[in-house]
């Protein structure tokens, strides 16, 4: 991210534009309040031609309504932000000894779910994709080259364009990778 | 059991020191919260940086305190050196 004009921007903003740090690269924790302000601030600047930034962050800005929030089923919930279904983690005492808490292992549940709007009726919607690896079709893959490159053909990636569809949330989620906390693949697609 | 990034050794009632590896998987020091309040006191700062729910993240400097309210998310950032710290844990449970 870089500023192309004068603006005045937030502490948290300027910290990631001096360290060089893109809106994929979020210093905040998934999910919480100034994860999705940090999206809010940067849209308002991106829509202003304040603010210059790589593709992945052109397509949460001007693609996705990350940071927004919707209704569904009567409660509040933030638009095109991908959950994993494995919940949080927590450090804990078991038997005396430390243990993680549903921390998403490989072998685990890999199914995510997000809540998105749909374009036709303006109505949110809940999307499930992904699979439980061993066996599911859809198991996260991102260190596998070839498996990312098979699904992407496979899935015709570039030509999904509807977000209320799996596939658009499955094609993508390589990008939401960092901020998820799964491996890092370096790749837009599978 | 899961291995944590970090090797622990207890010196005294609920008061462990933990060293942490900077060679270590940076994705491993994930976001998370905890049973009971910490105090922390740095040992060697190695570079670490400490982040709290919300703010910025900010370097571990040798002898600098820092408290971690139960519940409240948290992460380390790896440096370049090793990190040490002593971690006391206030828990009726520990």
């Amino acid at each position: 991210m870089k500023l192309v004009k004068e603006a005045q921007v937030s502490e948290d903003l300027q910290y990631h534009l001096d360290e060089n740090l893109a809106l994929a690269e979020n210093v905040f924790r998934a999910g919480s309040s100034k994860y999705f302000s940090m999206f809010n601030e940067v849209r308002a600047l991106a829509q202003a031609g304040a603010i210059d930034l790589n593709e992945d962050d052109k397509m949460f800005i001007f693609e996705t309504e990350i940071g927004e929030l919707g209704h569904y089923e009567g409660k509040l919930v933030h638009l095109d932000f991908p959950i994993p279904e494995a919940g949080e983690l927590d450090e804990a005492e078991y038997q005396g000894k430390s243990v993680k808490l549903n921390k998403p292992q490989r072998g685990g549940s890999k199914k995510f779910f997000v809540y998105t709007r749909d374009p036709k009726s303006g109505n949110v919607r809940k999307v499930s994709f992904g699979a439980k690896s061993g066996g599911g079709k859809l198991a996260v893959k991102l260190k596998d080259k070839e498996a990312r490159k098979n699904f992407a053909s496979r899935h015709d990636c570039e030509n999904k364009t509807d977000k209320t569809a799996a596939s658009y949330w499955s094609c993508r989620l390589p990008r939401y990778a960092k901020a998820l906390g799964l491996s890092q693949t370096g790749a837009r697609w599978w | 059991m899961v291995d944590f990034p970090f090797e622990e050794q207890k010196v005294g009632p609920n008061l462990f020191v933990r060293t942490f590896d900077p060679s270590t998987d940076p994705m491993e020091f994930v976001w998370h919260r905890d049973r009971e309040d910490r105090f922390i006191h740095v040992l060697e700062g190695g570079g670490w940086k400490f982040q709290y729910e919300d703010d910025l993240p900010f370097e571990l400097e040798k002898e600098d305190n820092v408290i971690i309210p139960m519940g409240m998310y948290h992460r380390l950032i790896p440096g370049t050196g090793s990190l040490e710290l002593l971690v006391e844990k206030f828990s009726l449970n520990v």
